[in-house]
């Protein structure tokens, strides 16, 4: 899976954010075995699953899921904190990915003064901010223009190109092009397809 | 996650909310300054009382003659103090002598029947009095026997037509002259109370001149106070007195006490008794205020927890564990309870200044008070917001996913 971007699709309400809360080890399922860089995590307790995506899992919520009274250059920075990365250290990679998202000049306002489109580039920078190993995206594009569209699905792009892997849940033709895989999700069971 | 940026958290959520954070620290703040106000007034109250009624009597043994029996031992003698003054030593702060005796006194209008007391050593600082005109006996003047003297702040109203011009007057005292020399102050102990309505003279003239008293001895007075330096030794004083007095006077062991020794702290400690039921009273209805206080920093608390749900799980997202969740949000609530008890005493502080220049009342808000504010106030805010937190540190980091 490294290295790879993964499309998730499916009519609203088959079961695609459930399935990446499952996979970016943000909640458990009722039933079956999740595994996660070849050691189960099924029935762990929440605080031992939480540590394990600590740095290592990196998401885009469908609203970027920025808290809106925190500065960008905080925003950024909040998992390298939870992490434990120096304030030196933190502030260099936050502004490094939010360069990465051209937005490096708004860096000390506050979330609720950017646009939409900014607001989900700064919460691709704070996903990318850590350089994690799996990029969870539930439908980063939605509500977004062609441009700023395009700006995510390059990033999320070159995240894969340099060994990451990205599982992205979309119904986005611009983005579509970006997956090596597509996995639908039709009356609760998920079924893989080829490249779309 | 470091404990700089535990701090740095809990900051950030205090200042993005500063109207929230204000209504909670002064939630706190409101119960903290209650329990703070009723304690300085208490405080104040309890000094005032033992300043008023005893002064520096508080801490005097007094010694008088045991009028219940009538021997050949008693009263006491003024030579007596210098005895007691000896062996006492290092306890001993202040020591006077006095005897009393009544007689008819005329200023500048018409006479009226005075008190009069002979009055040697440290009378004025035994009776915490001020002289409001002219001035007080010198040492050498109470030592002496000239027929001067100084009134009581009723006797010379009594007397004079204006107490002021009473100074450098003559009255007379049973139709002898006398210099008046200075005029006390109103006063504001029971034992300066005594002196109100007094002439007081230097012993040994009130002796000489004025003192028709067949009951005692020239030397002999009716009451010795030996004011003690500290209110504890009253009872260890005591007994070296008693010993003192039975060798001085000659009294054997076996004979009952030829003097009486006026126990004040016995007075003190019922008065004591009664502020402490009115503490009970105040401070219960204080700590109602401060639990009343605390249930609704909890409810603002909790509804905050309630509001900020998706933020935490959002935190969580980002890395944060439960843990992480439940110190900020007692941080929070730690340093809002910081905010509430500044804010507390400094309103303890205001109101007890206003309420002292309005009514009167008085406050004594010492820094062991504002401790106890702030200790109130932190751990009123840490019980109460640890359900919140304990709520936040509960949320599912699932809940990101819900714009």
């Amino acid at each position: 899976m490294a290295g790879e971007c993964i499309a998730v699709v499916g009519r609203s309400g088959a079961g695609k954010s459930t399935f990446l809360t499952i996979l970016g080890l943000l909640d458990q399922p009722d039933a079956g075995t999740v595994s996660f860089l070849g050691e189960d995590v099924s029935g762990i307790p929440p605080a031992a699953l939480a540590r394990r995506r600590r740095g290592r899992i990196g998401y885009l919520f469908q609203d970027a899921g920025l808290i809106a009274r925190m500065r960008v250059l905080d925003t950024v920075c909040l998992p390298m904190r939870y992490a434990g990365r120096a304030a030196d250290d933190r502030k260099a990679a936050a502004y490094k990915a939010l360069d990465a998202v051209e937005l490096s000049e708004k860096a000390n306002r506050r979330v609720e003064e950017l646009s939409g489109g900014e607001r989900q580039r700064v919460g691709l920078a704070r996903a990318l901010a850590l350089g994690p190993q799996l990029l969870v995206c539930d439908e980063p594009s939605a509500a977004l223009d062609e441009q700023t569209t395009g700006v995510i699905g390059r990033l999320l792009s070159d995240h894969a190109n340099r060994g990451g892997c990205v599982i992205l849940a979309t119904h986005d033709p611009l983005l579509m092009p970006i997956a090596d895989r597509m996995i639908r999700f039709t009356n609760g069971a998920a079924i893989e397809e080829a490249k779309p | 996650m470091p404990l700089w940026n535990q701090i740095y958290m809990a900051v950030w959520s205090i200042t993005t909310r500063p109207i929230r954070s204000c209504l909670m620290a002064l939630t706190l703040g409101a119960g903290a300054g209650s329990v703070a106000l009723a304690t300085a007034i208490l405080a104040g109250y309890g000094q005032q009382m033992e300043r008023m009624v005893f002064g520096a009597y508080a801490r005097s043994l007094v010694i008088t003659e045991n009028t219940l029996i009538h021997d050949r031992f008693g009263p006491p003698r003024v030579s007596d103090l210098e005895a007691l003054d000896q062996e006492l030593g290092t306890l001993v702060e202040a020591r006077a002598a006095w005897r009393t005796g009544f007689a008819e006194a005329q200023g500048d209008g018409d006479r009226y029947e005075v008190r009069l007391f002979g009055v040697v050593g440290d009378y004025q600082r035994e009776a915490n009095m001020a002289v409001a005109h002219g001035r007080a006996f010198t040492r050498a003047e109470l030592a002496g026997a000239e027929r001067q003297c100084m009134l009581g702040a009723s006797a010379a109203a009594r007397l004079f037509a204006r107490p002021a011009d009473a100074v450098g007057a003559p009255v007379r005292i049973n139709g002898i002259s006398c210099a008046v020399i200075g005029v006390f102050g109103p006063a504001e102990t029971n034992t300066a109370e005594r002196y109100a309505l007094g002439v007081l003279l230097p012993f040994t003239a009130m002796v000489r001149y004025f003192d028709r008293s067949a009951h005692l001895a020239p030397d002999e007075a009716n009451q010795l106070t030996v004011v003690l330096l500290v209110r504890r030794s009253i009872s260890a004083a005591r007994e070296t007195a008693d010993r003192i007095l039975r060798r001085e006077h000659g009294a054997p062991l076996s004979h009952a006490a030829p003097f009486r020794f006026g126990d004040e702290n016995a007075s003190l400690r019922a008065m004591n008794r009664q502020r402490d039921l009115l503490t009970r009273l105040l401070f219960s209805i204080a700590t109602i205020s401060m639990i009343a206080a605390a249930i609704g920093y909890g409810g603002y608390t909790l509804s905050a927890v309630e509001t900020r749900r998706r933020d935490i799980a959002l935190q969580m997202a980002c890395g944060a564990l439960g843990s992480d969740i439940l110190f900020q949000f007692m941080l929070e609530s730690l340093i809002l309870g910081v905010l509430g008890a500044a804010i507390g005493a400094g309103v303890a502080a205001g109101l007890g200044f206003l309420v002292s220049s309005l009514w009167d009342i008085p406050v004594a808000l010492d820094p062991c008070l504002a401790l106890a504010a702030l200790a109130g106030s932190i751990g009123a805010g840490v019980a109460a917001g640890a359900l919140p937190a304990s709520r936040a540190a509960a949320a599912a980091p699932a809940l990101a996913v819900k714009g």
